[in-house]
């Protein structure tokens, strides 16, 4: 391995990014490197997009900037893709790793043509199956055994051992080990067609705004009322999908959306403004004829 | 035309208050700011003022609704001392950070432990750096007249800051003094109608006001904010300037006492600059070439023209009201930022320092004379010995006495230390 591994993960709130770059680096530590993962908090949104840092080293870590260069880009939900700041700065002989379902001619369009390295593993279906629940770190970190060589699955399956065991039971061990081992069996990896030195992508430069003497004073913002220029919709992991034979248009959905996305005419519940439900579930929650349901999101894109 | 009045410091600047008739003032009493409060309170009472007098159930609140109301467009002020000022903590600089022109007497108290009504400026000295303008009073005059000026300096279009007037409590706050009260028409000419440049309230032009702020703006607000209290220089300059046009008192950045030709100067704030005029007299009548400078404005702090003012003395003792503890040789703020002044404009004199009169202790002509004394030896020799005194305490080694200096030889200090 070289000298130091860094990682930068991209996810929404609420999947576990920041618990995915901890889990690989405590993981790490047990088998000997030096470790450093944090988050890269905002405002605590979840579905909004988040990104999180792991770095890996057989020395001393001293660096606390955020990763510009990351040797691996992991994409925890694959409906940030075509953002265009996933793929800054990553290496020419970098690792973009996605949890999708799709086809990798899917991803690396998505990716805008990423032709690099890329790895690609249904982590969430390999977790609903295993776990129950969706949290595909778990089987992403088998995948990540693979891919880099940093330590062996037993040394993983140790440290997942030690942590699970007493907290929550030989039960749940063995199912996260099954989930770790699926992980490392099912991830597809693809080489890329890239030369070595030339950059996978070209990088974005993620350009600031206004110099200060052109703001606003004060924080300011002369624009009231912009939220509905910013598409929250986009930060959406499960989307509401109504049954309308069963809907009675007691539009309680209406009153308790904190979004303001259903939408009303004459009365009557015609459906959601996609551009900024965030997914919340609030109104699949107070349905008196459970006529909403919760669907994952990049399934129910996928199913259209 | 104006009156001489005999009125407390506390009175005086709730008057001030009275004829500039803020819209809302939201306040919590505390003392030694009570006065204020209970004067301005009256006034409303008696219909004397036509303003929201909000009494919050803290200052924490006071100084909140005065944000919510000087955001909303309204002209605000409240007033606090030590404490309260330092449960307003965080709206400080949520005040100043949003640029908001509110006006604050703070009457000077030390902070607790252990507790302590009486003056010191550990309160003020303590919010320093939150982004306040801050202004310090000598006697009940000065805090009257610094008052009318705050909130013209505040609500300057340049400048559009929250602005903190200090006196120092019961010395000034409690002492009834002779002061010249001004019409109210003439102070209503002079401070004007607030014209906010955005409100809250304009349906016209819906605004959004303290919005989240991360990495990738909030540095240039605070570079803007930075640029808003250089400019306040200026403006407090212009704002004196029509003051004394107006009414004959004129105003600077710091005020000088027989410093043109002086050895020895000592920097000092609010009341204690008047004692030590006694003391410069006093000595002045012996022959002593010394001299006194007397800061008006703490934040920003002039320290080009402060310097440029003391460049031709040999030692200067910097007397602080408050401690910086921990700081460089635990010494007062004041002396910190003369210190760190002399070495950015390239001033090599020695610089003393002399914390005095925390939590009230009294500090006479006489110890201000041993302070001058200590500066002339320190001349003398051309070095400071003892960067920190703290005078008057018991257990510390006390100052020398102009008596003394007659008999003092160099040396022989020098091998006494």
């Amino acid at each position: 391995m070289q000298e130091m591994i860094e990682i930068r993960w991209h996810g929404r709130g609420g999947q576990g990014v920041v618990t995915a770059a901890r889990l690989l680096a405590e993981a790490a530590m047990e088998a000997g490197y030096f470790i450093q993962a944090f988050p890269d908090y905002g405002p605590e949104r979840s579905g909004a997009p988040i990104r999180a840092f792991t770095r890996l080293s057989r020395s001393p870590i001293s660096i606390h900037s955020q990763v510009q260069t990351p040797d691996m880009v992991i994409v925890l939900d694959d409906t940030l893709l075509g953002s265009p700041l996933l793929l800054e700065g990553l290496k020419s002989e970098g690792w973009l790793v996605v949890n999708s379902a799709r086809s990798p001619e899917q991803v690396r369009r998505q990716a805008g043509g990423y032709n690099g390295r890329l790895a690609l593993l249904d982590a969430t279906r390999i977790a609903l199956e295993v776990l129950k629940r969706n949290l595909p770190n778990t089987p992403l970190l088998g995948a990540l055994v693979r891919l880099t060589g940093l330590f062996s699955l037993e040394d993983l399956t140790r440290h997942i051992r030690h942590h699970l065991a007493a907290k929550f039971g030989e039960e749940v061990v063995r199912s996260n080990l099954e989930a770790v081992r699926r992980g490392f069996e099912e991830v597809w990896i693809d080489p890329g067609r890239i030369a070595s030195g030339e950059r996978p992508i070209e990088a974005v430069q993620s350009g600031m705004a206004l110099p200060w003497f052109e703001l606003p004073r004060g924080g300011l913002i002369l624009d009231a009322g912009n939220a509905i220029a910013y598409r929250t919709g986009d930060w959406r992991t499960f989307r509401p999908v109504v049954e309308m034979e069963k809907c009675t248009h007691c539009l309680y959905c209406w009153l308790y959306c904190p979004d303001d996305a259903i939408q009303v005419r004459g009365g009557r519940f015609l459906g959601f403004d996609e551009a900024h439900c965030k997914g919340c579930g609030i109104c699949a929650a107070v349905c008196p004829p459970k006529a909403i349901t919760m669907v994952e999101e990049s399934r129910a894109v996928a199913a259209a | 035309m104006g009156r001489w009045v005999a009125l407390e410091g506390t009175e005086a600047v709730a008057y001030a208050m009275k004829q500039v008739a803020p819209d809302v003032v939201a306040a919590y009493p505390i003392t030694p700011q009570t006065g204020i409060v209970q004067a301005f309170a009256q006034f409303v009472a008696d219909g004397e003022v036509h303003t929201e007098f909000l009494q919050a159930e803290s200052e924490h609140s006071a100084l909140s609704a005065c944000v919510g109301a000087a955001a909303a467009g309204a002209r605000a002020m409240t007033a606090t001392s030590a404490q309260g000022l330092a449960l307003m903590w965080e709206i400080l600089y949520i005040a100043a950070s949003m640029r908001l022109p509110i006006v604050m007497p703070v009457v000077n108290r030390a902070l607790s432990a252990p507790i302590n009504i009486h003056c010191d400026h550990s309160d003020s000295m303590g919010a320093r750096d939150s982004g306040w303008i801050q202004i310090y009073s000598e006697n009940a005059q000065e805090a009257y007249d610094n008052t009318l000026q705050a909130v013209r300096i505040a609500e300057h279009p340049q400048v559009r800051l929250p602005v903190m007037v200090m006196m120092d409590g019961f010395i000034t706050s409690h002492a009834v003094e002779r002061l010249w009260i001004e019409d109210d028409d003439a102070v209503r000419a002079f401070v004007g109608t607030y014209q906010p440049a955005c409100t809250l309230l304009n349906l016209e032009r819906p605004l959004t006001f303290g919005a989240l702020d991360f990495y990738d703006y909030y540095f240039e607000h605070k570079r803007h904010q930075v640029e808003a209290m250089r400019r306040a220089k200026e403006a407090i300059l212009e704002v004196a300037e029509d003051f004394a046009r107006r009414f004959g008192r004129r105003y600077a950045l710091f005020e000088t006492y027989r410093l043109e030709d002086a050895d020895v100067a000592v920097v000092v704030l609010s009341s204690t600059a008047g004692t030590a005029r006694v003391a410069v007299d006093n000595l002045r009548r012996l022959g002593w070439r010394v001299g006194l400078l007397k800061p008006r404005v703490y934040r920003p702090f002039p320290d080009f023209e402060l310097i440029h003012a003391l460049r031709h003395v040999r030692a200067i003792g910097v007397m602080d009201r408050a401690i910086a503890f921990g700081a460089m040789e635990n010494g007062g703020p004041l002396w910190l930022e003369v210190l760190a002044a002399a070495h950015r404009h390239d001033l090599r004199i020695p610089i003393a320092n002399y914390v005095f009169g925390l939590g009230g202790r009294d500090i006479t002509p006489s110890e201000i004379e041993g302070i001058f004394t200590d500066l002339m030896q320190i001349a003398e020799r051309g070095t400071v010995t003892r960067p920190v005194t703290y005078v008057g305490v018991r257990g510390e080694m006390p100052l020398p006495t102009p008596a003394e200096w007659s008999l003092w030889i160099p040396e022989a200090t020098m091998a006494g230390d």
